[in-house]
């Protein structure tokens, strides 16, 4: 049966060596990636949080029977001062059109 | 052309001007397929039915359903897709979506499809009179939820086939802005006068209001002319109950109605207000809605949702807690929140009267 020969001193420090550059190498080449990474995420965000577009998920389901919830909703149309009775020529008339 | 004595506006496209009252100016034209009405409180009128016209041009270029080239019909035919809207387009479709989260749904944007399929599909006077054959089918409403906006990026993406109509908060917000221009040409603070701009009955109030407030007939249809005497349309509320007239000093009213934009269809009637939940015009036991809030948008949102809501209007309007005049399919008013008996100060008290009949002694409570 054969067998591998024996390496030397030598090689062996020779294979730490090459064990050292790659580490390094990939160490230099991370530390790149990562700030190259962050420079083009902080040059593509403007700076405000995060924003899920409003009002309405989109889903799957229609939500058109909810209507009758609103009868138990707490609607928060803005009020203002109740009409007046009035009398005479009216300057505009209101209905639908 | 000024002239003194009359209130009563033109139908036609240009535009008539009238010296309404003693300290008011009135200008009524037609736009965006129905009728405007301009009063300035104020000395100079013309600056404020410019700044009116630049705003209700800019509203029909974003959002009208019926130009081929409107901003709001190039974003329906890209459905499915985000698309970038203009500040007064994402702006409309903001109001719409928060009136139908307000109303829970019963006021919602995205019944385009629907309203198309009933014959609601071209300007209202071709929808009246239909050259062609006769279809109708009636087209399930996908929601409100369907509809996603990034107000900061105005980007909205709706889920594919589904179209928007801003109709009722649509002219609501068109009645907002333009008053907020005209009040802005006139000067811009109450010591420079008041306006009301009226689009379609839809009504906002801003600035220095004349002696008493600024008077509204309350009609069915928008286009009866405000002289109480006369002309009053035949079946309309306006002839059941001529003459009753409130005023208001601050904010908007406005009015709901399923007797006006009516069309056939074969057999079957039709009118412009979608039922969310079934596709088709609704079926209400309300034909006319009438709220006052501080804004048109919101005063459409809550007149729109009662005519949709039916008997659940009542408790709904209470609980906002906006003043507001139902009227039946028989002719009973109901006077919610504060909203004034004819001949009376205004009263908290709810009530119900018989149209036409307002007399005091015939009201009755109502449960």
């Amino acid at each position: 049966m054969k067998t591998q020969a024996r390496r030397s001193p030598a090689d062996r420090d020779n294979a730490v060596a090459r064990l050292r550059a790659i580490s390094i190498g990939t160490t230099v080449v991370s530390l790149a990636a990562v700030g190259g990474f962050g420079a083009v995420a902080a040059a593509s965000y403007d700076g405000s949080a995060p924003e899920v577009m409003t009002a309405a998920v989109v889903t799957t389901d229609a939500t058109t029977d909810s209507t009758s919830a609103a009868a138990t909703a707490a609607p928060t149309l803005q009020r203002t001062s109740a009409p007046t009775t009035a009398t005479g020529k009216g300057h505009a008339s209101t209905g639908s059109s | 052309v000024i002239g003194e004595g009359s209130a009563e506006g033109s139908r036609s496209g240009t535009p008539e001007a009238t010296r309404a009252t003693e300290a008011t100016v009135s200008i009524g034209w037609r736009a965006l397929g129905t009728g405007v009405r301009l009063v300035v409180n104020a000395a100079d009128p013309e600056p404020a039915r410019r700044a009116v016209v630049a705003v209700l041009e800019q509203v029909d270029g974003a959002y009208s359903r019926f130009r081929d080239d409107s901003e709001i019909v190039a974003a329906n035919r890209r459905a499915g897709r985000v698309v970038t809207v203009s500040p007064l387009l994402g702006d409309a479709i903001a109001a719409a979506l928060r009136a139908a989260e307000l109303t829970a749904g019963a006021v919602d944007p995205t019944v385009g499809r629907a309203m198309r399929a009933i014959g609601y599909d071209a300007d209202f006077d071709l929808v009246r009179n239909p050259a062609g054959p006769i279809e109708i089918r009636l087209e399930r409403v996908p929601g409100w939820r369907t509809v996603a906006l990034s107000a900061s990026r105005r980007e909205v993406l709706t889920r594919p086939r589904v179209e928007l109509d801003l109709g009722s908060t649509g002219k609501g917000l068109a009645a907002d802005l333009a008053a907020a221009a005209a009040f802005e040409a006139i000067g811009g603070s109450a010591s420079r006068g008041g306006v009301l701009v009226s689009l379609g009955g839809d009504i906002a109030v801003l600035g220095n209001p004349p002696t008493g407030g600024w008077r509204i007939l309350m009609a069915e249809d928008s286009d009866t002319p405000t002289r109480t005497e006369t002309g009053t349309k035949a079946g309309t509320e306006a002839t059941a109950n001529p003459g009753e007239v409130v005023a208001i000093e601050t904010g908007a009213l406005a009015t709901s109605s399923t007797t006006v934009r009516r069309w056939q269809r074969g057999s079957r009637t039709f009118h412009h207000i979608v039922d969310p939940r079934t596709g088709d015009s609704v079926v209400s036991p309300w034909r006319t809605a009438s709220v006052v809030a501080a804004t048109a948008v919101d005063a459409n949102t809550a007149a729109t949702a009662a005519i949709v809501l039916g008997v659940g209007a009542v408790p709904w309007l209470r609980a906002a807690g906006l003043p507001a005049r139902l009227v039946s399919s028989s002719g009973d008013i109901v006077r919610l929140g504060g909203w004034p008996e004819p001949d009376a100060p205004a009263a908290p008290a709810t009530s119900m009267s018989r149209g036409g009949s307002p007399s005091p002694d015939r009201k009755v409570a109502f449960s």
